[in-house]
């Protein structure tokens, strides 16, 4: 527990069994610990299970729960109303992004998205925290 | 003035003419009857006064041989008619002979006078000396040669009366003979320019029939057609009335407004309209072209787009749909190319890492298609939002520059910015678009220069159809556009030539969609290229207006 508790925690949402495995791969080599939500049902139980993360990382399509919908419950909460979040997105649905940005994302990365440029964006949120 | 006009008129003319002639000639006749019948009573009173002159003769010798009384009757009754008959023939020699009848009439008279003494001296002696010296006296007293002179005198005029009035019978004749003759030419003449009129006539009447005829077949034409077009044509006639062409059907009373409300809308009644209308929510969508007729009435064409836009909206789902369905795998196969070539499974082998190079540059490549597919497909179906902001020109090229930078090191090309304009000209674009045109226009450049050489970007000013404006002109030093290729550059999926594609890694949508989006921001793109040379891509924006306070709020965000 102590060890997890030193290394910067990130929620991901995301339904893509593979994708889901990438980034975690590379968030976990790049020393952070990672909570997965399979789908939107997932998600909103995450948000009543413990503590919240240091960052969310959330996609726009899921099953049951879209992201947006997801992401405006989470602002409904006081205790994750300065988390940041960092949408996953397709980048042909930009009314996607306005939207996210209006309900509180932080900002967005589209997929197919390089593992650099993710890496970058986590960085620069969580040090603005 | 028309053929068959002219024929009538110069007919009736000839009749009016004929009929004027007709009744010169008709007068002359019955002058000519007139003189005929004076003639003739001329001859009658000569001859009358000769027969009662005989009397008078017969009655005296037949006294004076028997000395009978009643021979003294017709002798005094023809003395008696004498007086009369003389002033009758006085008055028909006057008549007919003028002067010349007084020296006439003065021997006639002299030569009666004398014959009837002669008589009457033979009756009286008869009376007083009987029958002897009676008859010595009739053979000497010269009787015989009175009466003669008198016949010769008489039967002369009678002569010469006869051949006059067969002269005047001649003339008569021959003029009765020309009129008929003039007659026959007017009555020829006549029928000729009747049967012109007739021809004239005829023939107007069968040219109307032909055009009655050629429009009867238009006017059957037109109706097939109406029949036969699918769209519903309508006509508005001067007083607004909107009507269904073919069967002269109202129409309905939603398109009529919105048809007129476009009549009177600013562009007015001379232009040419296009616009969409529904029936009603969820109803069929028509697409409806409005224009002026040449007679000044209005012709509506509407077409039920219904199923082609339903076909357009459902191809367009399926290429969006398709696009996202690619992407998630290739999404995750990029993921795991990267990060399998930035070392984060353990160092690869150089083999294995240029095999994952490639793989990986390929997958760069297929997102972008897929990308530059998606962004076609919102362009043509007109769903690509623009956010226009107003923003300085130089600042969103410099920064389009610094964006490209890494790319032209990759192909060792640099970027260079000629000739910067003053700050604050700007203009009013979506930033993010007007950057991918920038990335559009810019990688071609980068990709078809030389290594070593730069890609120039020049803004200017330029005012185009008197709007001022910015041009932006990338140009590079490469092979430039074939000829035969540079009318199809801006067609999708356009290259000069597929080994082009496979070298510079391009869609074939770039340009296509640089041009759609230009066209969205209000402007104009175009291009010079010589083969050998160089290209210049130069896109031309509009420039802003100047900053209000709100504007200058937000480009100091």
């Amino acid at each position: 527990m102590s060890e997890s508790a030193s290394r910067p925690s990130i929620l991901m949402v995301e339904d893509e069994e593979d994708i889901a495995f990438l980034i975690r791969f590379l968030l976990e080599r790049h020393g952070y610990a990672v909570r997965h939500a399979a789908d939107g049902r997932q998600a909103l139980e995450a948000l009543d299970q413990g503590a919240p993360p240091d960052l969310v990382l959330l996609d726009v399509m899921l099953p049951y729960h879209d992201g947006l919908e997801v992401l405006e419950r989470l602002r409904q909460r006081p205790a994750w109303q300065a988390v940041p979040v960092l949408m996953l997105t397709a980048k042909a649905r930009e009314t996607d992004v306005v939207r996210a940005l209006e309900l509180g994302a932080d900002d967005y990365v589209t997929k197919p998205f390089q593992p650099d440029e993710l890496l970058a964006r986590l960085r620069r949120l969580m040090r603005k925290r | 003035m028309a053929v068959h006009t002219l024929a009538t008129l110069l007919a009736c003319l000839l009749l009016l003419g004929m009929g004027w002639q007709a009744s010169r000639v008709q007068q002359s006749l019955l002058d000519a009857n007139a003189s005929v019948q004076a003639g003739l009573e001329l001859v009658t009173s000569l001859q009358a006064m000769q027969t009662s002159l005989l009397d008078v003769e017969t009655g005296e010798r037949g006294f004076v041989i028997t000395g009978r009384p009643y021979y003294l009757a017709p002798y005094r009754q023809a003395r008696e008619r004498l007086a009369q008959e003389r002033e009758q023939l006085a008055r028909v020699l006057v008549d007919r002979q003028g002067a010349e009848a007084e020296s006439i009439l003065a021997r006639l008279d002299g030569l009666t006078a004398q014959r009837l003494a002669i008589a009457e001296a033979n009756v009286a002696v008869r009376e007083s000396d009987g029958l002897e010296a009676a008859a010595l006296r009739l053979l000497a007293a010269g009787g015989r040669q009175t009466m003669n002179g008198i016949r010769e005198l008489l039967q002369g005029q009678e002569a010469e009366e006869r051949r006059r009035l067969a002269l005047d019978i001649e003339r008569a004749a021959a003029q009765a003979e020309r009129a008929s003759q003039q007659g026959l030419l007017g009555g020829l003449l006549v029928a000729l320019l009747a049967v012109a009129a007739y021809a004239a006539i005829r023939h107007v009447l069968t040219l109307r029939r032909r055009l009655l005829e050629e429009a009867e077949h238009r006017e059957a034409r037109l109706e097939a057609l109406l029949e036969a077009v699918p769209d519903h044509l309508y006509r508005i006639a001067a007083d607004r009335q909107v009507r269904r062409l073919g069967d002269d059907g109202e129409a309905p009373a939603a398109l009529r407004q919105a048809l007129l409300k476009r009549l009177d809308g600013p562009e007015g009644a001379a232009a040419r309209h296009d616009f969409l209308w529904q029936e009603d929510a969820g109803g069929a969508i028509f697409e409806v072209r409005l224009l002026p007729t040449r007679d000044g009435e209005h012709l509506a064409i509407a077409r039920d787009v219904t199923e082609r836009r339903q076909v357009e909206r459902m191809k367009a789902e399926f290429v969006s749909t398709v696009s996202h369905e690619l992407r998630t795998p290739l999404t995750a196969i990029r993921g795991a190319m990267g990060m399998l070539a930035s070392g984060l499974a353990g160092a690869l082998p150089d083999d294995a890492r240029s095999l994952i190079e490639v793989a990986d540059k390929n997958g760069v490549r297929l997102a972008r298609l897929i990308d530059d597919i998606l962004d076609m497909e919102k362009l043509e179906a007109g769903q690509l939002v623009m956010r226009p902001r107003r923003v300085i020109l130089v600042e969103l090229v410099e920064q389009a520059l610094g964006d490209n930078a890494p790319f032209a090191d990759s192909f060792s090309v640099s970027l260079e910015l000629l000739r910067p304009l003053p700050a604050e000209d700007a203009v009013s674009v979506d930033p993010d678009r007007f950057a991918q045109v920038m990335a559009n226009l810019l990688s071609n450049a980068i990709k078809h220069s030389p290594p070593g050489e730069k890609v120039g970007v020049a803004i200017t000013r330029r005012a185009m159809a008197n709007r001022e404006g910015l041009e932006v002109a990338v140009s590079d030093q490469g092979a430039g556009i074939p000829l035969a290729f540079q009318p199809r550059v801006f067609e999708r999926f356009a290259q000069a030539d597929g080994s082009d594609r496979r070298r510079t890694g391009g869609t074939g949508l770039g340009l296509a969609i640089t041009r759609r989006l230009v066209e969205l921001m209000g402007g104009e793109i175009g291009f010079t290229s010589v083969p050998g040379q160089g290209t210049c891509f130069r896109v031309w924006l509009p420039r802003a207006q100047p900053p209000f306070e709100s504007i200058k709020e937000e480009t100091h965000e």
